[in-house]
C-alpha cells in the first residue's frame, strides 16, 4: 500500500502542476455540470493551457 | 482554422479515406476501425472528422458499435505533427486562434468522440497494445471496454501540460450524472484486464 502510493504521489509530481490543478478542477466539476457543460469547461480549460504553454515556449 | 462539418447526410467515404477509418456496416453491428497502423493508428484532425461524419450517420439498425485499431496498437494518440512548433500546427493554431475559434474548433473535435454515447446502441472499445492520449480518450468514450492483455493505457496530455479535453471528464449522457467510469479518468491510471462495465 505504502509503494502504491509513493508511486502515485510521484506520478502527479512529474506532472506540471497547472494541468493537474485543470483535471481537478474538471473532475470536481463533472459532479455538477451537465454533459454539455462538461464539454465546454473542458475547451476552456484547455484554451487556457495551451495559450500558457505556447508562452512559455 | 479549419472546423469540422457538424451536419452531414451521407457517409463520406473520401472523408474516411483521408482520416485513415475503414467502416464496415453488417447487420445490427457497426465496425469502426482506425487504420494507420504503420504510427500506431496516431490520430489526425481528419480522423476526427471522420469519426463525426459516421456518427451523425449510424443506421437506426445498428445495436452494437465496435471500435478498435488495425495492427497491434489501439490508437497511439494524436499524431505528432500537432505538437510541432511550426505556425501551423494543430496545437500551434489552437493555442494562437481567437477564443470563439477554438472553442468551436475544439467542439468539432468532441463530436467525434461524443456520438460514442447514443444510447440508440452500445459502443464497444476494443483495446490491444497501446491506448495513449487521444486513443485513451476514444476508449474511455465508449459505454465497454475490452482489453487485451498487452494493453497499455496512457492520459499523455497531462503530463504534456494540458487536458483531455474529448470529453473523457463528461458525464455519460446514459446516466444523466457522474458514471462510476470516472474512477478510470485519473491521468496515468491501469486498469486492471478486463475491465467489465460499470452497474
Amino acid at each position: 500500500m505504502d509503494a502504491a502510493v509513493a508511486d502515485l504521489a510521484a506520478a502527479l509530481i512529474e506532472n506540471p502542476p497547472e494541468s493537474v490543478r485543470a483535471i481537478t478542477s474538471l473532475m470536481a466539476a463533472a459532479l455538477v455540470n451537465s454533459p454539455t457543460e462538461q464539454l465546454a469547461a473542458e475547451r476552456t480549460a484547455q484554451i487556457g493551457l495551451l495559450r500558457a504553454m505556447m508562452r512559455a515556449g | 482554422m479549419t472546423t469540422l462539418a457538424h451536419q452531414s447526410t451521407a457517409i463520406d467515404h473520401d472523408l474516411l479515406r483521408r482520416g485513415h477509418v475503414a467502416l464496415r456496416h453488417d447487420g445490427a453491428v457497426l465496425t469502426v476501425t482506425l487504420n494507420r497502423p504503420q504510427v500506431r493508428n496516431a490520430q489526425l484532425p481528419a480522423t476526427w472528422e471522420a469519426l463525426a461524419n459516421i456518427g451523425s450517420q449510424v443506421p437506426d439498425e445498428v445495436r452494437v458499435v465496435i471500435v478498435c485499431g488495425e495492427g497491434s496498437s489501439f490508437s497511439a494518440g494524436l499524431d505528432r505533427s500537432a505538437f510541432d512548433p511550426s505556425p501551423g500546427s494543430l496545437l500551434t493554431r489552437l493555442a494562437t486562434a481567437t477564443t470563439p475559434v477554438a472553442d468551436e474548433a475544439i467542439a468539432g473535435f468532441q463530436l467525434a468522440f461524443s456520438w460514442l454515447s447514443d444510447p440508440r446502441f452500445v459502443s464497444i472499445a476494443a483495446v490491444a497494445g497501446h491506448a495513449i492520449g487521444a486513443g485513451f480518450q476514444l476508449a474511455l468514450a465508449c459505454d465497454l471496454i475490452v482489453v487485451a492483455r498487452d494493453a497499455q493505457f496512457r492520459m499523455a496530455e497531462v503530463g504534456l501540460g494540458l487536458v483531455p479535453d474529448l470529453g473523457t471528464s463528461a458525464p455519460k449522457r446514459r446516466s444523466g450524472s457522474a458514471s462510476p467510469w470516472r474512477a478510470f479518468r485519473w491521468p496515468n491510471w491501469t486498469p486492471p484486464s478486463p475491465i467489465w462495465p460499470p452497474r
